[in-house]
């Protein structure tokens, strides 16, 4: 039986401070990542999300509740040996060269002379940053900084690496840099855990999410089950396009005419259940129509973010249907291990 | 230990290591990182050209004319030293000497360290860095007592170049030199930690530089006073000030038996620059205040949020 990389149960954090009101900031989060996930972990900003990260790495002390990281509890240093973190905020000593800084954090984690300049060799080549191996973090870009921050949290070999807004404050031609290494990274096995509320970045990294409003999740699973909309599909045709709505009479609850692209043509349906989405398209197949391709239609994470924290139109999805965005890197349908808290 | 040789590997081939080995691994790192952040501030630079200076005036400039162990004359500069009638012997003027430096190093040194070394630890505690370093799988006491042990490190190079510098230009220019010039250096590095770790406490709780190092200061100066106190009651009835006699006794009585005995250290380095007998009870009552410092700011390091 394999256990959960990272599990929590009832999970709450209430600052307190001399002066002013506590501030709950979780109110029972519970969370269960298995091995080899790539988990997004949205929110509006003041949702938790920060706090939860801290509280798994042992940063922030849980009010109630209980976390455990690679089968360890949170406040175990030892668990940490084998996590990565990059955090959001990083104030890197300025005097110090980018193999010096990494060399400190090799230290920290027990790893021999011999291993850790070889390991500080491979992930500055990693992120690009070999030929600024020996100059001071202190005249370096933010963007050389990001990066630098990934290389210090993938030193380590990490089965579990934290990133605490990764994207953020970096050209896209950065984030191509990052995503490709996060994409490497999770084919390797790591299990990510990415924090972030650019939801294209998420979207483009994770398979799995859950959304934090409140201190609470309020929505949480498989990426692409998120997104699909129940019994909508998108069929495109390269034949007969004029005949296909009058063929598709009755054998639909709804045709809705989409966008495809030249020499195409494309229709949303809307089914009571794959039955009848199947006798749509015998119908279709009986009258020699060719058919393109027949596809769940998605709403944008965007879309399945603003529902959950009741941020925008409920409907918003049907109103503003949208071509099916890009898959995620690993997408694994199946179970869903991220539960909803409290 | 050599840090290069491969233990054992767990199964996702790490290196196993003792929790003492992995420990002095991390305090290894932290001392290092310490030393490096000394030289970029001048700490460590300034100490080894102002000590260096020292060093070069006293084995270029003082010289000595002795005559069947008697200091006959002295040159400074090339200029005669009056030395007159007085019938110094030479180990009367190393004893001198020493006593000169120690006494001069235990008042400044001491100080002057405090205030280098006073922005450690705060800067170890700020947003960005201290987050990064605790997410690490290291303990917060080991980080702490490790930046701690790092700038002690930096002042013990400081004092060990001054001291041994001394001795050497000394045993090189007159033969003589006690052992016990040295053990004043440890004495003084001991004073010193003593007082710092005041400023682990307040820094790590304050995060401020400046205030930290007050309170070591006043660590440093109230263990005088407090000993004045302790060894002239009388001046207590002046300084009362209507207070019940019993209760003022008992503050000073019990602010002198807490802070670090730092009149009795002193005089315990000035007789070990003498040559003389020394007593190591200022030693002993001092530790008390210094693991109390350090247990306080484990704790709340410990506990703290970040």
């Amino acid at each position: 039986m394999s256990h959960p990389v990272i599990e929590t149960h009832g999970l709450r954090k209430v600052y307190k401070s001399l002066v002013g009101t506590p501030v709950e900031a979780l109110c029972g989060v519970d969370i269960r990542i298995e091995r080899g996930q790539a988990f997004g972990l949205l929110g509006p900003n003041g949702a938790g999300k920060t706090t939860l990260v801290k509280i798994l790495l042992g940063l922030v002390h849980a009010t109630a509740g209980d976390a455990r990281v690679m089968g360890a509890d949170v406040g175990n240093p030892a668990a940490r040996r084998r996590i990565g973190y990059m955090p959001e905020l990083r104030n890197y000593p300025q005097f110090l060269t980018a193999a010096r800084c990494l060399d400190l954090f090799g230290r920290l984690h027990g790893m021999p002379a011999n291993k850790r300049s070889a390991r500080i060799d491979c992930v500055l080549a990693d992120v690009d940053l070999a030929k600024w191996r020996d100059h001071k973090v202190g005249g370096f870009s933010k963007g050389m900084k990001q990066r630098l921050a990934l290389a210090q949290a993938l030193l380590n070999e990490p089965e579990l690496l934290f990133l605490d807004e990764p994207a953020e404050g970096i050209d896209p031609l950065g984030r191509v840099v990052v995503r490709n290494i996060l994409r490497r990274v999770c084919e390797r096995g790591t299990t990510l855990f990415m924090n972030s509320h650019l939801l294209t970045e998420v979207e483009m990294v994770c398979d799995e999410v859950a959304i934090l409003h409140g201190g609470r999740v309020v929505e949480s699973g498989v990426l692409a089950q998120l997104t699909s909309r129940e019994r909508e599909y998108r069929l495109t045709v390269a034949s007969d396009m004029e005949r296909v709505p009058a063929l598709l009479d009755g054998a639909t609850l709804g045709i809705e005419e989409a966008t495809a692209p030249t020499g195409l043509a494309a229709w949303n349906l809307l089914v009571h259940d794959r039955h009848q989405l199947n006798e749509a398209l015998d119908r279709l197949r009986r009258e020699n129509v060719l058919i393109e391709s027949i596809e769940p239609v998605r709403s944008s994470l965007e879309e399945v973010f603003l529902r959950a924290i009741g941020g925008g139109p409920k409907d918003s999805a049907k109103e503003t249907a949208t071509e099916p965005p890009a898959s995620p890197a690993t997408t694994t349908p199946g179970t869903v291990n991220t539960e909803v808290g409290a | 230990m050599n840090e290069a040789t491969s233990g054992t590997l767990d199964r996702t081939g790490r290196e196993e290591l003792s929790a003492l080995q992995l420990t002095f691994r991390q305090v290894r790192g932290l001392v290092s990182y310490t030393v490096r952040e000394s030289v970029h501030r001048w700490t460590l630079i300034t100490y080894v050209l102002g000590i260096t200076f020292f060093l070069l005036l006293l084995a270029t400039a003082v010289n000595l004319d002795i005559v069947e162990g008697t200091l006959a004359a002295a040159r400074l500069f090339g200029q005669d030293l009056q030395i007159g009638d007085l019938n110094i012997q030479l180990a009367d003027a190393v004893r001198y000497f020493q006593v000169g430096v120690i006494s001069t190093l235990y008042v400044v040194g001491v100080l002057l360290a405090l205030f280098l070394t006073c922005n450690y630890v705060p800067a170890l505690a700020r947003d960005g860095w201290v987050d990064l370093l605790v997410a690490q799988p290291v303990s917060r006491s080991t980080l702490l007592l490790g930046r701690a042990l790092g700038s002690a490190t930096v002042v013990s190079i400081g004092i060990a170049y001054l001291v041994v510098g001394s001795w050497l230009v000394l045993r090189l220019k007159t033969g003589l030199g006690s052992a016990g010039f040295l053990f004043a250096g440890l004495v003084i590095l001991f004073a010193y930690a003593v007082c710092y770790t005041a400023t682990v406490l307040v820094g790590i709780i304050t995060r401020n530089g400046p205030v930290s190092g007050m309170v070591g200061l006043m660590v440093w100066v109230g263990g005088h006073v407090m000993y004045a106190f302790h060894r002239f009651p009388e001046w207590q009835v002046t300084v009362r000030a209507g207070w019940p006699r019993s209760s003022a006794t008992a503050l000073s009585e019990g602010l002198y038996w807490f802070l670090p005995k730092n009149q009795g250290l002193g005089e315990l380095a000035v007789d070990a620059a003498r040559g003389e007998p020394v007593s190591l009870l200022p030693i002993v009552y001092s530790l008390p205040f210094a693991v109390v410092c350090l247990f306080l700011a484990c704790w709340w390091f410990t506990r703290r949020d970040y």
